[in-house]
């Protein structure tokens, strides 16, 4: 009678085959569940984009509607829009402008948007993306004195797992077509109105800068 | 079962026609739910088939399965359309007529809309919304889920004056093809004639939402998990200062649309461990059905958790407040 040792080495080689495929199979699970996961994003990104598109291009020229739109399934989905004014946009909105669902994960929106993103190009001049936040301004010298508030724009809009509201304008202006979404997040609307204490002159239009609430 | 001649060993050919069948079953699998074009299908019954899909799949693998859900926006029009609906997928267009018809349409599509949600989302009872593979190591907090089965856009220049009561029609109308009211079906009780009573409080529970006149609403299926039965209602269907176990809110329909718009919390009696339960709606015009009890699964370790179908209005504020995420596509 064999031992357990010697049915082993007999059967050495059938063994390391099966443990071989096993493990190939195991691999292609565990690729197929990853990717699978970023592809069911990418999936609802797509949807979202499309009725984005078809609101768009149903829309008159010269015209404003606010319209509640499904956020994506999934974590730091933002929407955004590259116009010739972007020397660094992707090379699908190269020679027309575009507006763009990506996921942002790092602190460059334009490589984000190259590596995962779904897009539309549009027939514009100009897309813009108006996300407005307050921020405080603090005392010259770095002191930590808020002197008052101002309004800087992020340049993305962070789309949610649910709801989110934007409005959509249509504008021709000295000839050019100009497209402006804007969505003004709640955190913006509760502050809003420290604004008031730079008056007028509080609005600088900036991008970035300060901090944010 | 695999055949041994010798203890411990297995013949090298038949391992290999296991692998090679267990290969072949994972590329059926994916050919049929990620690459077949199903577009002969409804997408009623492409929805229904990724609900049973994600329902019998492994909780770890379950979330990975999409819901291939699309809303259906009904335009409930004097002209037969939707401005707001331009360019929309999955669209239907009905015509109002202008006398007291009108009344019935809208309340039949609400009911209909109610019904074929609950319907295509196994009428509560599946587990869809399990969290996967995060949720089974414990790295996802317990929220709220939904599926926006339709929204209803009703333009209707005497909407108010139309006193539309879908609850009433509920209770007192037969499904097409089948021998039982809306509300004996939700309720899945062919003895149930009448809603249970309200409990309200009516400063507590009367919330507005907005001051907008609404005319627009969503048909939302929403399910969780809960730790306890008492949270888990709440967060389905309510916001707060909810009396009592078992509350759902259900948005006025008519009288809305010239006030603002009010949600009223009801009552559900019966409501325990498992059941269904109708509500009933203070002074409104719609419904929401609840379920609470043991999901179906294939699986030996079967989950508790509730699962509502409501109808709110198309609003951010309000769906948010409820779902936490939004699965299928707009």
């Amino acid at each position: 009678m064999k031992s357990k040792r010697a049915d082993l080495r007999e059967h050495t080689v059938q063994v390391f085959v099966a443990v071989f495929i096993l493990v190939i199979i195991f691999g292609f699970a565990v690729n197929f569940y990853f990717s699978y996961s970023q592809n069911k994003e990418k999936e609802s990104a797509k949807s979202i984009i499309n009725v984005l598109e078809e609101r768009i291009k149903s829309m008159p020229e010269n015209s404003a509607v606010n319209k509640t739109i499904q956020g994506v399934n999934g974590e730091n989905w933002v929407l955004t829009s590259f116009d010739f004014s972007n020397p660094n946009r992707p090379d699908a909105c190269f020679e027309q402008p575009c507006i763009y669902i990506c996921k942002a994960v790092s602190s460059s929106i334009e490589e984000d948007c190259k590596n995962n993103g779904v897009f539309r190009r549009l027939n514009y001049d100009e897309i813009e993306i108006i996300n407005p936040i307050v921020v405080s301004v603090y005392s010259p010298g770095g002191g930590k004195q808020i002197m008052g508030y101002k309004e800087a724009y992020n340049i993305a809009i962070d789309l949610p797992k649910n709801l989110i509201e934007i409005q959509i304008e249509k504008r021709i202006e000295n000839g050019k077509k100009i497209l402006i979404i804007t969505h003004y997040s709640e955190e913006y609307l509760a502050n809003k109105h420290k604004l008031l204490s730079f008056g007028e002159g509080g609005k600088f239009g900036t991008s970035g800068g300060g901090s944010s609430f | 079962m695999l055949k041994s001649h010798k203890k411990g060993a297995i013949e090298s050919s038949e391992l290999i026609s296991w692998i090679l069948i267990l290969g072949g079953f994972v590329v059926i699998i994916v050919f049929i739910f990620f690459k077949l074009d199903l577009g002969s299908q409804t997408k009623e019954d492409l929805c229904k088939l990724s609900v049973l899909t994600r329902a019998t799949s492994p909780q770890e693998a379950s979330a990975y399965v999409p819901l291939k859900c699309t809303t259906k926006k009904i335009c409930l029009a004097e002209n037969g359309k939707c401005a707001d609906y331009n360019g929309e997928d999955n669209l239907e267009n009905i015509k109002l007529t202008k006398d007291n018809e009108a009344k019935q349409q809208i309340e039949k599509t609400l009911a209909e809309s109610m019904y074929n949600c609950w319907n295509m989302m196994g009428e509560g009872k599946l587990d869809l919304f399990n969290g996967g593979l995060a949720k089974s190591l414990s790295l996802q907090a317990q929220s709220v889920s939904c599926v926006i089965c339709s929204r209803v856009k009703i333009e209707n220049s005497n909407l108010d004056k139309l006193n539309v009561n879908v609850e009433e029609y509920m209770r007192t109308t037969q499904i097409e093809g089948r021998s039982e009211t809306y509300l004996q079906y939700f309720a899945n009780d062919r003895s149930v004639n009448s809603y249970v009573s309200p409990k309200i409080n009516e400063n507590e529970n009367k919330i507005t939402f907005s001051n907008n006149p609404v005319n627009e609403y969503a048909v939302v299926f929403s399910q969780i998990k809960p730790e306890n039965y008492e949270n888990a209602v709440e967060k389905l269907a309510t916001f707060a200062g909810v009396a009592g176990v078992g509350a759902v809110q259900v948005p006025f329909i008519g009288k809305a649309l010239i006030s603002p718009v009010g949600l009223t919390i009801a009552g559900l009696t019966g409501l325990g461990v498992a059941g269904f339960s109708m509500s009933k709606v203070y002074e409104g015009k719609a419904a929401a059905a609840v379920y609470c009890g043991q999901f179906q699964s294939e699986t030996e370790s079967k989950n508790n958790g509730c699962s509502a179908v409501q109808i709110l209005p198309y609003e951010v504020n309000t769906i948010n407040k409820i779902c936490a995420a939004i699965e299928g596509a707009p």
